[in-house]
């Protein structure tokens, strides 16, 4: 149940860059037993039509998993009325929401079954200048959240570091 | 709570359920010195030719900054890599065992977050990470409990008829020549 491919590029290709501002990142502690709690939640939310572009989750501390959730900064206030009500905002704890942010995505063939995908687009950023809050790489894509005005910082360097159609 | 017939009032129509082979999932902490690491990390592992094929990290003062996840085979050639670099090995910790179930599509609505979130908690399922793709919510749990994720899943959400297997029939490697 193997099929070893065998090339190299010199830079991965990718079938291109998508950019997006004007982006809010909520930050969202999930208490241990509160899981299926937030799961009705955000089935509720989910009846509001609020799409994201980025959901993820991952521990921050051996004891705390944060949900953290990416979506057009237009969503935002409805989703903080919403979520005002169950949880206490005011609580950095709890909750943290970054404004604005900004995503740079893209995916390219087999992404997720290559090595040095990742490592090629995080040494493009280190040391540029070109803080990064979030990456994610899952199957062929890869998601960077980045502060504000960093877009267009960031877009040129990849651009330089991978094959852009 | 509402019982989950209310809150889920039909099931969600899906495409598929992917389920990966068997991973080892590697978390980068924030203890000595944070972006260092996690740019050596990555370095190491592209020279030696490993493929990380799940990876969050996130920058906002976590002690956790980054998971990955990698194939179980090759956590041996991991451990060797990084027995050369203490620094970098101080600030790794390993749960092996792991897999990851993928589901799709999402169309970027919460409603299937939120449905896998109270399924997956309702049967106490360990979830160690997860994260949206370009159509798929991808969850890590142990392997050994990926078929009874699925189970529960399924009590809810609608396959179309014949779907595609859930574990891969091919498994992709890259080499350099």
């Amino acid at each position: 149940m193997e099929t070893i491919a065998v090339y190299w590029e010199p830079k991965p290709k990718t079938y291109g860059f998508r950019g997006v501002t004007d982006l809010s990142l909520m930050n969202i502690e999930i208490k241990p037993g509160e899981m299926g709690q937030w799961g009705l939640w955000l089935m509720e939310l989910a009846g509001l039509d609020i799409g994201f572009h980025l959901i993820l989750a991952k521990y921050s501390t051996h004891q705390k998993f944060r949900l953290y959730i990416l979506l057009e900064n237009i969503w935002a206030d409805r989703v903080l009325s919403y979520i005002g009500k169950k949880i206490d905002l005011d609580s950095e704890k709890d909750f943290h929401l970054t404004y604005p942010v900004e995503l740079i995505s893209f995916q390219g063939p087999h992404f997720g079954d290559r090595y040095g995908i990742a490592h090629t687009a995080f040494k493009a950023l280190d040391g540029q200048g070109v803080p990064v809050l979030i990456t994610v790489c899952s199957g062929a894509a890869v998601y960077i959240v980045l502060p504000e005005n960093m877009l267009q910082e960031a877009r040129p360097l990849l651009a330089e570091a991978f094959e852009v159609p | 709570m509402n019982n989950t017939r209310e809150s889920i009032d039909k099931k969600i129509r899906i495409n598929g359920i992917k389920l990966s082979t068997e991973l080892v999932q590697i978390n980068l902490l924030n203890r000595l010195f944070p972006q260092d690491s996690r740019a050596l990390f990555f370095r190491l592992l592209a020279q030696h030719q490993i493929n990380i094929p799940f990876i969050l990290t996130s920058c906002m003062g976590e002690k956790i900054i980054g998971s990955c996840c990698v194939a179980a085979e090759d956590i041996h050639r991991i451990k060797k890599v990084v027995a050369g670099e203490p620094k970098l090995k101080e600030n790794l910790e390993f749960i092996p065992g792991v897999g990851t179930l993928s589901i799709f599509p999402h169309h970027s609505n919460l409603k299937l977050l939120g449905v896998s979130f109270y399924l997956l908690s309702k049967v106490r399922l360990p979830l160690y990470g997860m994260a949206s793709s370009i159509s798929s919510l991808t969850f890590i749990t142990d392997y050994s409990l990926l078929d009874e994720a699925v189970t529960t899943l399924l009590e809810y959400m609608d396959l179309p008829p014949n779907p595609a297997p859930f574990r891969p029939e091919t498994h992709v490697i890259q080499k350099k020549r």
